[in-house]
């Protein structure tokens, strides 16, 4: 048993608890991961949207940029929350925080897949 | 007495796999970013961008540290890595988003 003092971060996490198995570790890490590249996906969404001018009116167009971006960065936000929060449950062996991100994300999609469909139909 | 198996599921290389495929998304973000907005911003979004795809290639180095940390894990008991990689990934991602929206809104 080391008897150095941890210095791990966040302290939030780290403080409490046991180490947990490694492979409940590993995976909510690759998860996290997995949520950072799904928010670059909406953000570069939004580059590739206002790159492009579509849709031409560029109300809407920004409406929709600006929510995928926004989109995204709260995904990368509520990603590393969703990290620590699930590092910290498996550490006191409690179940692991209910999924907020998914359903966020499916709204925020309908809403724009929505504004995008009406936008160029009412073309 | 049974040894454990070096890497169970091989949990340690794919999540090294995944550390790789996020930083190199991460670098190509960068790029991009910093491409489209300098045309709007100018000189900010480069240096923005600079920023962004330097921190994002000191990342890929210390993903490679955090396999070796994490292979020490499992093989002497030592503590997997923590959570200020991770940190820092949201923090460049939160770069990006000011970046994009910054070129959104510019004319």
């Amino acid at each position: 048993m080391s008897t150095e003092p941890d210095r791990r971060r966040p302290r939030g996490v780290y403080s409490v608890g046991d180490d947990p198995d490694p492979r409940f570790s590993f995976a909510n890490e690759r998860t996290f991961l997995a949520w950072i590249r799904t928010a670059l996906a909406l953000m570069a969404a939004g580059v590739a949207l206002e790159a492009l001018e579509v849709p031409a009116e560029s109300g809407p167009r920004m409406a929709l940029v600006v929510g995928l971006t926004v989109l995204g960065g709260a995904c990368s936000l509520a990603a590393y929350v969703r990290w620590a929060r699930s590092e910290r449950a498996l550490r006191l062996s409690k179940p692991l925080p209910p999924p907020a991100l998914a359903p966020l994300l499916a709204f925020g999609l309908v809403v724009a897949a929505a504004v995008i469909t009406i936008v160029l139909v009412v073309d | 007495m049974i040894e454990r198996t070096h890497d169970p599921g091989a949990q340690n290389e794919r999540t090294s796999l995944a550390w790789t495929r996020t930083g190199l998304a991460l670098l190509v973000a960068s790029l991009l970013a910093g491409r489209f907005a300098a045309a709007r911003l100018g000189p900010v979004a480069v240096v923005a961008g600079a920023i962004a795809a330097g921190t994002v290639v000191a990342v890929l180095y210390l993903a490679r540290r955090r396999y070796r940390v994490g292979h020490t894990a499992l093989h002497a008991g030592a503590a997997l890595p923590d959570g200020r990689l991770p940190a820092l990934v949201t923090m460049v991602v939160i770069l990006l988003a000011v970046l994009e929206l910054g070129y959104a809104v510019a004319r």
